[in-house]
């Protein structure tokens, strides 16, 4: 048998009326359907929701990783930052320990300091000496203008008041960024002064370019109005304004989702910023969503390697059950149709047995009378000599008699089709019963030349049974192989231990014309006959079934046409 | 041989009296239980053949009637309920009692007429 077949349920290829349509529909097929549907909405919606809400946990939780780490990286980059201004406010302090206010005060000693400083400490681009009100003494650029300009009294408040102050001012219409580093140096010899010095922007925009790494998408300054100072490759150039996505409580990191603002695929930004010391700068860093993306697709393969064989496993479980269940109903189904049509027969067998018997019984008192009657002409023509040679008297006779015998013959077969016979269970030897009934038709056998072999198994227990009933069965069946044979037929009776013990079976074939599967569904309908113009009834066979049924046993029937009919009897050894 | 016939049917039973006689068995009738009795009282006879199914008292009732009266005696039972089968094995039987089935065969009842007589 192939796969397929094998493993395919007995419902599979069931079809039925359904009960508002006309045409066949696969019934359990569509039930096996429904089920699968609904078992797996009921598993597969939680299921579903579950995942989807540990999916929206995760990139919460790693957002909120993304968040924190970027905090992290802008203290980071404030501390490299603070370090890098520091070294300068440092080199300012040590040209003034060098150097006397007088010796800096003098440009031209100022123009040989700042070159002989230069081979040493690069960075500085300028270096300008001013007094406690901003006037420059002495300035290595010769020009005496810088881009303070109105922010040179705010730039000299700090200053003072801070003795070192780093500030980053945004000259011309391009706002170019001036990055100014001035000290506060108090001398015993005289009075104060400002040492200020330039720096170069490219060590400011090699600094913050090597912050930029895989992570770090963006690294820039802005002052305390949230104004650019370096060029940010998300926010613009210097002088534009942040958007900040949190407030003024710094270190912080917050999401932006300002869609002017992405470049490539993004859909946000993460922001993070820090304050950095001795100064008015904020430092901000930019991660984008495709760090996010990376960490969030290694939880979605996790999620796919977890889910995807526990779905199809689960879908095969349901599948697996429910086929199962729709079997069970199925044959559970097919068992009680069996019932129900068993006992419709019972039940049809049972009505027509109690019509009969009424018939039946007022039949037969009539059929006495007649019987009687012609018995009595029968006698006349009989003992009286005048009659006795009239040969056509005697047959019309006669021939009355047989008919009221065919009658009587069918009243007393309704009769004992319908009659509550009481019951007397006892135990009897099976092999008994069946010599027994071998004996009342042994006549009628060598009358048709029908020989009759009978092998019973020495092992058949003595069963309790009602021996009347199983008698009667034995004779019906036999006087009907009887009538299925032609003379010189072969009838053979088999009597076998059943292998469970607790049964045993008696065979009865004949090879007489056989019965065409058409007509074998009918043999135990009452009334059905196919020897009604022989005189069949049709009420043998339905005797039977209703005495079989008596005697808790059960008979089965095969045959072929022009080969033979083997009756199978199985009889419980104890009623 | 001196037989007592008792049926409600009073065409049937005076019929089979009269064939009877053809072959020289005495047979009495009655249609009822009651006179069944009267003529069990008044005379002995060899077999009585009764009717189960009878107005008043049945066929079975007599019978055990008869037995008080006279428990010898050897009663044939006729009743339309019989079936084929009993008819074909000669019905329950019991040393003094028989059962036939209607209609009756004339030889057959005087075969068993014979048979419980001995």
């Amino acid at each position: 048998m192939p796969f397929i077949q094998k493993i395919t349920p007995a419902f599979w290829n069931h079809r039925e009326k359904g009960w508002n349509t006309e045409t066949e529909i696969y019934v359990y097929r569509r039930k096996w359907m429904m089920l699968i549907l609904f078992i797996s909405a009921l598993t597969f919606i939680p299921l579903g929701i579950l995942t989807a809400v540990f999916y929206q946990m995760s990139s919460e939780e790693i957002l909120n990783e993304l968040n924190e780490e970027t905090k992290i990286n802008s203290e980071d980059a404030a501390l490299e930052l603070n370090l890098f201004f520091e070294g300068y406010i440092n080199n300012l302090g040590y040209i003034s320990t060098l150097y006397s206010r007088k010796e800096l005060t003098n440009q031209k000693t100022l123009q040989l300091i700042f070159q002989e400083f230069e081979k040493n400490y690069m960075g500085f681009v300028e270096l300008d000496v001013l007094d406690e009100e901003g006037r420059i003494l002495a300035s290595t650029s010769g020009i005496h203008l810088s881009c303070l300009g109105n922010d040179l009294n705010h730039w000299l408040e700090n200053v003072k008041k801070r003795k070192a102050f780093t500030s980053i001012s945004l000259c011309g219409n391009k706002h170019n960024p001036h990055l100014y580093i001035g000290r506060y140096i108090e001398n015993a010899e005289g009075e104060p002064f400002i040492l200020r010095g330039t720096l170069n922007n490219l060590l400011l925009a090699d600094l913050l370019g090597k912050f930029r790494l895989a992570d770090i998408q963006d690294v820039f300054l802005s002052d305390s109005k949230r104004r650019l100072l370096t060029r940010s490759k998300y926010f613009g150039n210097p002088g534009k304004k942040v958007p900040y996505p949190f407030m003024e409580h710094l270190p912080d990191s917050g999401q932006i989702t300002d869609k002017s603002l992405f470049i490539s695929k993004n859909k946000f930004l993460i922001v993070g910023a820090s304050h950095l010391n001795g100064t008015t700068f904020t430092v901000g860093v930019v991660i984008t969503e495709s760090q996010f993306l990376r960490l969030m697709s290694r939880t979605t393969s996790q999620i796919m390697y977890i889910m995807t064989p526990a779905a199809v496993m689960l879908l095969l479980f349901i599948i697996a059950f429910v086929s199962y269940a729709i079997d069970r109903l199925y044959l559970g189904d097919m068992q009680r149709n069996n019932y129900m049509e068993q006992l419709e027969q019972t039940d049809k067998l049972s009505s027509i047995g109690r019509l009969a018997a009424g018939v039946a019984h007022e039949v037969n008192n009539p059929l006495a009378i007649i019987n009687e009657k012609a018995g009595l002409l029968q006698d006349l023509f009989t003992f009286v000599e005048e009659y006795k040679n009239d040969k056509r008297l005697m047959d019309t006779v006669d021939s009355i008699i047989t008919a009221v015998e065919r009658a009587g013959t069918i009243t007393h077969r309704l009769l004992g089709f319908s009659r509550k016979m009481d019951s007397s269970v006892e135990e009897c030897e099976p092999a008994q019963v069946i010599h027994d009934v071998i004996g009342f038709v042994k006549k009628e056998a060598e009358y048709k030349n029908i020989s009759i072999d009978i092998d019973l198994d020495k092992n058949m227990p003595r069963i309790v049974t009602d021996r009347g009933k199983l008698q009667q069965i034995l004779l019906n069946l036999t006087t009907n192989a009887f009538h299925a044979m032609d003379e010189g037929g072969h009838l053979e009776i088999k009597g076998t231990a059943g292998t469970k013990t607790q049964t045993i079976s008696i065979k009865i074939k004949d090879d007489g014309c056989g019965i065409s599967p058409e007509n074998l569904k009918h043999i135990f309908d009452p009334f059905f006959t196919t020897k009604s113009k022989t005189g069949g009834t049709g009420l043998g066979l339905a005797i039977c079934h209703g005495l079989i049924h008596d005697i808790k046993s059960s008979i089965d029937v095969e045959s072929t046409v022009g080969v033979g009919t083997t009756f199978t009897i199985t009889l419980p050894v104890k009623l | 041989m001196h037989v007592l016939l008792v049926d409600d049917e009073q065409e049937f039973v005076s019929t089979l009296a009269e064939r009877l006689a053809f072959r020289g068995i005495e047979a009495d009738w009655v249609t009822d239980g009651e006179k069944a009795l009267k003529k069990i009282r008044s005379r002995q006879y060899d077999v009585a053949v009764l009717d189960i199914k009878m107005p008043g008292i049945s066929g079975i009732k007599l019978g055990e009637k008869i037995h008080e009266i006279k428990p010898e005696q050897k009663i044939i039972f006729c009743t339309g309920h019989g079936s084929s089968a009993d008819y074909d094995a000669g019905a329950a039987q019991s040393g003094k009692e028989f059962y036939l089935a209607k209609p009756i065969k004339i030889d057959v009842l005087i075969e068993k007429m014979k048979e419980i007589q001995n």
